[in-house]
């Protein structure tokens, strides 16, 4: 059974590796990032910025001083600027230096996991579609029967899985390691996108980001191949997934919100659609982590149990068609 | 029918599976003896699709046995099986030798030798300079040879066609047929499908009859053709006259489909010993007006017609 699976992935594999198309476009993610790093990039002297400072007369005849934020003078070379203006300027009242507001920061782990996200999500979004192609092209092409008579529905089922899985993770590491890499060489005050990267440099993040992928596409992957199996042709499979894509659009903006501290969203870590993406975007403890995982590894299986077993029926079967089996399913769980 | 033989590679006994919403076989058996050829044969919607699937695992039957090999139908010997589906389709973007050699590496082969059968079989059909052609680049009838050669290439004992000759012209026909030839001539044996009796007059030295579900008959073409009715059609606005000419020889009438303006086919079943040229006298005698008189030949379509027509009018009727 395992030298089938392997068997199909490889030619899943191929199927897409195997083309100028997919190099091409698999070249122009780090190329992308590459140049958006040279163009926001500062030399070793900063460019002149626009610095100012406003005086506004204050009612009790009094003036105040405020400095635009950056300007480019500590606080004591703005304390002595002030007693310059009192000593010798023509106002009409002693000048007072403003409260500074502090500038606002921008939590540089906070963006790398938005950046993570972004980047796990589209690399998701695109391999799902290729993986729910490469279901529903056996059955366009009519050549499901012969595949299904030299092996089983599971077989079939992982095979594709692991095939397009393959050049999903390609993708992703290809993404992953030209950041680590681009992290490596540009300078750690070279700009935002210098800054974004820094985080992509820790072998530790790259890990977490490749597990919490396997684990989404793990689970969203076999559920597609569920998906596919019941599509009799591409229309079909396109209308069949649509609420699943819905379902990963609203997973994507819950996990930003998460990321940005929103409350009361710890909870869906135990939801399988929604575990890996929280993982990513709020630690969780040890306990929770493994509860969750759980929950994603059952439903992955009942998804897996499913594909195979809707991949068996030819013609693709219509709900009708899978009421008695489900029922079936329904008496087994009540058993279990 | 005939009791199963040792050197039976195929055994099916009493195998039963319904669909919802109708269709499905009732009460399908057969054998299928090592080195022969046997013609499954039966009209569209007999339930010989649904048999083959049963017999490759594609589906779940309701009740029945289907053994292999002398043993349990089950993955290891379904691996012994070739099988050509009647939906024909291979995926368009791969080459045709790594299409053949996948096909056959599925069912157990080893790389090298998967391979190596590959392009045996594409210089065998006169393919040979293009193995590294994609499917979606060859013609219709090389993408079906191709197809033919997935499901060879892991030299199989059994070969299970669906229909194998559909679709194909006369070259490429009689290529196939050669190549099922030297498949039988190493000791394999074939189990096809099909709805042309023709094929299966030229191909088969058995033959299986299906009709509504039910095998009608089972075993040597021989005996299937020897069982065809002799007679005659005939084409008469007079069936009462036909009718009392036809038993003052001994015989029976039966109605056929198709009228021609007021006239209508019958088909007249004599006893062996009465002569066409009887059953013309005794018609002159009657003064029948005949249209057409046509002699049956005693081949398979007429041992067909005789055992599997009935008994698929009854099921029309019945789903009328």
């Amino acid at each position: 059974m395992i030298g089938r699976i392997w068997l199909i992935a490889g030619r899943e594999f191929r199927a897409y590796a195997l083309t100028a198309s997919f190099w091409v476009a698999l070249a122009i993610g780090p190329l992308l990032m590459a140049a958006a790093l040279l163009l926001t990039a500062q030399g070793p002297h900063p460019a002149l910025r626009t610095a100012s400072l406003t005086l506004a007369q204050e009612g009790a005849g009094g003036v105040t001083a405020t400095f635009s934020p950056g300007f480019p003078l500590s606080a004591a070379g703005k304390a002595q600027l002030v007693r310059v203006l009192n000593q010798d300027g023509d106002l009409s009242g002693p000048v007072r230096l403003a409260a500074e507001h502090p500038k606002p920061k921008v939590d540089p782990d906070v963006l790398r996991r938005f950046a993570l996200l972004v980047m796990l999500w589209m690399t998701l979004t695109g391999s799902l579609g290729m993986l729910l192609q490469a279901v529903v092209r056996e059955r366009s092409n009519r050549a499901l029967e012969s595949l299904l008579a030299a092996a089983g529905p599971s077989d079939i089922v992982f095979g594709k899985l692991l095939g397009v899985g393959g050049v999903s993770l390609l993708v992703m590491g290809t993404w992953l390691g030209s950041s680590a890499a681009l992290a490596l060489i540009a300078p750690a005050s070279g700009g935002v996108v210098a800054s974004l990267l820094q985080g992509f440099a820790r072998p530790a993040v790259l890990a977490q980001a490749v597990g919490v992928y396997v684990l989404a596409f793990a689970f969203y992957g076999l559920t597609t191949v569920a998906v596919g199996a019941l599509a009799r042709d591409n229309a079909d499979a396109q209308n069949l997934a649509r609420p699943m894509f819905a379902v990963l659009l609203v997973v994507f903006f819950t996990a930003m919100a998460s990321a940005l501290g929103a409350h009361g969203m710890g909870w869906l870590v135990y939801l399988p659609p929604f575990t890996p993406f929280i993982l990513l975007m709020q630690p969780q403890p040890a306990g929770v982590v493994l509860t969750a995982l759980a929950l994603l590894a059952i439903a992955a299986a009942t998804a897996a149990w499913l594909a195979a077993g809707v991949l068996r029926l030819s013609p693709a079967p219509s709900f009708p068609d899978l009421r008695p089996w489900l029922r079936a399913w329904g008496r087994a769980r009540r058993r279990a | 029918m005939e009791s199963p033989a040792t050197s039976d590679v195929l055994q099916v006994r009493d195998l039963k599976k319904r669909f919802r919403g109708g269709g499905g076989v009732d009460a399908v058996s057969m054998s299928v003896r090592a080195g022969s050829v046997t013609g499954f044969i039966g009209v569209n919607g007999a339930g010989k699709s649904t048999t083959l699937r049963c017999i490759l695992g594609l589906i779940q039957p309701d009740a029945g046995e289907i053994r292999l090999f002398g043993g349990a139908a089950d993955g290891a010997s379904r691996r012994r099986v070739g099988f050509l589906p009647e939906e024909r389709g291979l995926f368009p973007r791969e080459r045709a030798r790594e299409a053949i050699a996948f096909h056959a590496r599925l069912k157990g082969m080893a790389k090298r030798d998967a391979l190596k059968a590959a392009d045996r079989l594409l210089e065998r059909i006169g393919l040979a300079g293009r193995e590294r052609a994609r499917i979606e680049e060859l013609s219709k009838g090389n993408a079906q040879r191709v197809q033919i050669l997935c499901a060879l290439a892991h030299a199989p004992d059994l070969l299970i066609l669906d229909e194998p000759l559909s679709g194909l012209d006369p070259v490429a026909q009689s290529e196939i047929l050669s190549l099922f030839a030297e498949f039988r001539g190493g000791g394999g044996a074939i189990l096809f499908s099909t709805h042309s009796m023709s094929a299966a007059e030229t191909l088969s030295d058995r033959v299986v009859m299906l009709a509504d579900g039910r095998t009608v008959f089972e075993g040597p073409l021989a005996d299937a053709s020897a069982s065809a009715p002799h007679g005659a059609v005939v084409v008469t606005s007079d069936a009462e006259g036909l009718l009392v000419a036809a038993r003052a020889v001994g015989g029976a009438i039966q109605p056929m489909p198709g009228r021609i303006g007021e006239a209508t086919r019958w088909r007249v079943v004599l006893p062996r010993e009465v002569t066409h040229p009887a059953l013309m006298r005794a018609l002159a005698e009657g003064a029948v007006p005949i249209f057409a008189f046509e002699p049956i030949k005693a081949d398979l379509e007429a041992a067909f017609w005789d055992l599997a027509a009935p008994a698929a009018a009854a099921a029309r009727r019945r789903a009328a």
